[in-house]
């Protein structure tokens, strides 16, 4: 690793600063890089008004976005503002600036062949026979007992509060939204998990254009407004510290049994929940978009595998990527799986976290993704969601790279986003969700009614249609044209009355009585052929024509 | 031949044909002989709803899975054998008439508590597809309601055609959905100085066609000569004489068009397949046969019905 400063001081006394902001830009537009390739920074510090400032001292780093540092130095703001720093890596990682003058304090950072950064630790052998078994165990175990409760109405859409089962007595709760105009039906499904936190009380990004769910992996039904969730929120993670000696919900149960995982329940539970919704007549299952960040970007990589019915998925700046960041010397992402974990637990909890690894979910993702990544994300590193993405073998793959973005908001990477989306269309990435649903299938049922020899096949006839009659579905009846006039014969008027709803359909004079139709044209005139066809057939047509008049 | 015959008594769709095997490339936009296929050998019978197999749902599912993968779909089921375990015609006609007419043998009935039991999940199968956002019904009538007026060919187009058909001698999607029988239709109205045409009931050959054997240089005068004589009142010529030189249809189609397309005083006719892209289009079609399939006699040997059904494919269109 090289690194250069352009201006550097190593005695000078820490000064007073200027509360204001640092303003970086790289060498490469893309900030990506090969390796061994010189990547250098232009840092400004700017006051509150927007001047530059000129006394005191910014204090830098470089590193890989983990414990591999690479140089650090501090710049006397006096000699030099804007001023520049420059380093390079020679492997798939990033090279990270972090900045720091007083209180403001800046991340920035830079790829290094991305497309080649990998995850260390391998997929466990049995990952998908472990998770298709404990889903195919969920519905052997516990009755899916979804529950759905009127919510509230807002213009364009009802609310919902949904649940459903899932192991050790726990239930998933959500919301779920239906636009009150039927016209749109079946409606787009789109599917949220809340980020880390205290999660949702109600509902997030209604659409009266979609059908939403917002679900959250907590096991307490949501409270009715913020303070009482906060309350249920740190009861839950004092239980659960309680029992697993954990700092958050998100690490409980890692160092127990593999199904212990506090997310393990949650994820089963989401799963076949989501089926539940996109079982409904208003939902439209050719779109079933996914879009989630943070802890809800890490539970759609989740959700995608383990649900198998969604479409589209954009998992922006996702968790749980980065469970194994150490061992390439990388920072480990949210929650930290395996950080503060006593020794004595950690082979348990090594054991166990690659079945959480949003990397290997993202590794059986095959429908349309888009991933978006902060360069200066430090809770889910970009290294970590690269890893992720590269994992991912869809055909029709994105990464939106947000240069400059950190975690999470509007100063992060759903503004940077916006602001590019007239650049290039793969950053309108919430269009791109909102692509038009698939061609529906055109269902026709048809009905080969052909036998005159046997009464109780009219029975059969007359039931059919009945029952498409009730059911709203119109058949095709094709009948042989001497059966029209064996029912008119046998006076079953149940029977052509019940067909009469349906289209009728010719199927031939006789239809197997030989010679058949086939048999009498198999002949070398065509037109002595055709004649003997248009005789019998306009006699079969006035036939079935006089009982469905 | 029974295409014909009912297209002209006045239908407007034909179902199963066997000769189309379930393997069209569209389930329900395929015209063929000016009648709009419609493709029944799909995913499953309703039939296997406790009939003649009895799927569990999870087989229902994977059929239903398959079938949203095709942009149109027929269940079908023959109601007799809700209510009999054998087919009416197999037990009296299968290879022969053994029975004189009128005179039927009964097929053996099914127990009752199987045809209530095959009513309640043919119920349920109408519930879950209904329920199902990736399938919606329909029915012919709908079909028919939504045809739309043919789009005319004008000389204008006559570029894009030959393009197209030199890419592949097949139906065309582009400018318009055209069969090769309109194209040829419409190149010999223009070789004849009309300036469009209204593509309308379309037939194929009656024989093999066949092409030329060497390469042979045609006038375009004689091209306009041989379109002013030719008289297409049903099906299509299957040699076509231009200045003494016998073409194929196909011959003669591309040669029109290159006169039309680039105003030459004489074209070069190569020799080529006449009949064009059947295997692609229209898979089981090419080996088909009548002999010894169905319920037929064994005197049925098919001499002459799945070769002109063959020779018909110029008629085919996606629309």
């Amino acid at each position: 690793m090289n690194v250069r400063v352009s201006f550097l001081m190593t005695t000078l006394a820490t000064s007073f600063v200027t509360a204001g902001t640092f303003q970086i830009w790289q060498n490469h537009a893309d900030a990506l890089y090969r390796a061994g390739e010189e990547a250098v920074f232009r840092v400004t510090y700017l006051d509150a008004e927007g001047r530059c400032v000129t006394n005191g001292v910014v204090h830098w780093s470089l590193d890989n976005f983990g414990s591999e540092k690479i140089g650090q130095g501090a710049v006397d703001l006096k000699k030099e503002n804007p001023f520049f720093v420059s380093g390079s890596l020679n492997r798939p990682d990033f090279l990270r600036l972090n900045v720091q003058a007083g209180a403001d304090v800046r991340d920035w950072s830079v790829g290094y062949d991305v497309e080649k950064i990998r995850q260390a630790e391998p997929i466990p052998a049995d990952f998908d026979a472990y998770w298709q078994g404990e889903k195919r165990r969920l519905e052997r175990e516990v009755p899916l007992d979804a529950t759905c409760e009127p919510f509230r109405k807002d213009k364009g859409w009802d609310v919902y509060r949904i649940s459903f089962a899932t192991f050790n007595q726990r239930r998933v709760w959500g919301f779920m939204t239906i636009p009150t105009d039927t016209s749109l039906y079946p409606a787009r499904v789109r599917v949220r998990i809340c980020d880390a936190g205290y999660g949702c009380i109600g509902p997030w990004d209604a659409n009266a254009g979609e059908i939403t769910v917002t679900l959250s992996v907590h096991d307490f039904k949501p409270a009715d407004d913020v303070e009482a969730q906060k309350k249920f929120y740190a009861e839950m993670n004092r239980r659960l510290a309680g029992k697993w000696a954990c700092h958050s919900y998100s690490c409980a149960g890692i160092t127990g049994e593999r199904g212990d995982h506090f997310f393990h329940d949650a994820m089963l539970g989401m799963a076949r929940g989501i089926d539940w919704v996109i079982a409904r007549p208003e939902a439209d299952r050719s779109r079933v978009v996914y879009c989630g960040s943070s802890q809800g970007g890490g539970f759609g990589l989740y959700a995608t595998y383990l649900n198998g019915h969604f479409t589209r998925a954009c998992f922006q700046v996702p968790a749980a990527t980065g469970h194994f960041g150490y061992q390439s010397k990388r920072r480990n992402g949210w929650p930290l799986l395996l950080d503060d974990i006593p020794e004595a637990l950690l082979p348990k909890a090594r054991a166990n976290a690659p079945y959480y690894d949003g990397v290997n979910f993202a590794s059986r993702i095959t429908i349309p993704c888009r991933f978006i990544v902060g360069f200066s994300d430090t809770c889910c590193p970009p290294p970590d969601v690269y890893a992720a993405y590269n994992a991912c073998p869809s055909q029709d793959k994105a990464i939106l790279n947000g240069i400059g973005c950190g975690h999470c908001g509007e100063l992060g990477w759903a503004g940077w986003l916006r602001e590019r989306k007239h650049l290039n269309p793969l950053f309108d990435y919430v269009n791109w969700l909102s692509v038009p649903g698939a061609a529906r299938t055109r269902v026709q049922l048809w009905f080969d009614t052909e036998d005159y020899t046997n009464p109780s096949a009219w029975d059969a006839m007359r039931e059919v249609a009945k029952i498409m009659s009730e059911e709203g579905v119109r058949g095709q009846f094709n009948v042989v044209g001497y059966l029209g006039k064996v029912l008119v014969d046998h006076r079953r008027f149940d029977v052509i009355d019940a067909m009469k709803k349906h289209v009728i359909g010719t199927q031939t004079l006789y239809h197997s009585w030989h010679p058949n139709i086939t048999e009498k044209t198999d002949l070398a005139d065509y037109d002595a052929a055709y004649q003997l066809a248009l005789k019998d057939e306009a006699e079969g047509y006035g036939m079935l024509r006089a009982p469905s008049a | 031949m029974a295409l014909d015959v009912h297209s002209d008594l006045g239908a407007t769709f034909q179902g199963g044909l066997g000769a189309f095997g379930g393997k069209l490339l569209s389930g329900d936009r395929v015209w063929y002989q000016n009648m709009r296929q419609i493709d029944y050998n799909g995913p499953m019978s309703l039939q296997a709803l406790g009939l003649d197999s009895d799927f569990t749902d999870a087989e229902i599912a994977q059929r239903l899975d398959a079938a949203a993968k095709k942009d149109a779909v027929v269940f079908y089921m023959h109601p007799c054998i809700g209510t009999c375990k054998q087919f009416w015609d197999a037990r009296n006609m299968r290879k022969g008439n053994w029975v004189e007419f009128g005179h039927w043998l009964s097929a053996d009935p099914r127990a009752k508590a199987d045809t209530k039991r095959f009513y309640e999940r043919f119920r349920a199968f109408i519930r879950r597809v209904k329920a199902d956002s990736r399938f919606v019904f329909t029915d012919c009538e709908q079909l028919l309601a939504t045809e739309k007026p043919r789009v005319k060919i004008r000389c204008s187009d006559v570029p894009a055609i030959r393009a197209a058909l030199m890419k592949e001698l097949g139906p065309l999607d582009a400018p318009a959905s055209w069969s090769v029988a309109d194209c040829f239709l419409a190149a010999v109205g223009f070789l004849r100085s009309e300036t469009e045409y209204t593509p309308g009931k379309t037939y194929g050959f009656l024989e093999k066609p066949e092409g030329v054997k060497t390469p042979v240089t045609v006038k375009a005068a004689d091209l306009r000569a041989a379109a002013t004589k030719l008289v297409v009142k049903r099906h299509l010529p299957v040699k076509v004489d231009v200045g003494g030189v016998a073409l194929g249809p196909a011959d003669f189609l591309f040669a029109a068009l290159d006169a039309l397309a680039t105003g030459q005083d004489e074209v070069r006719v190569v020799p080529r397949d006449q009949l064009g892209a059947l295997g692609r289009h229209v898979p089981c079609l090419q080996t088909f046969t009548h002999d010894g399939k169905w319920i037929f006699t064994p005197e049925m040997k098919d001499h002459y019905l799945a070769d002109r059904l063959r020779w018909q494919f110029w008629t085919m269109r996606y629309e």
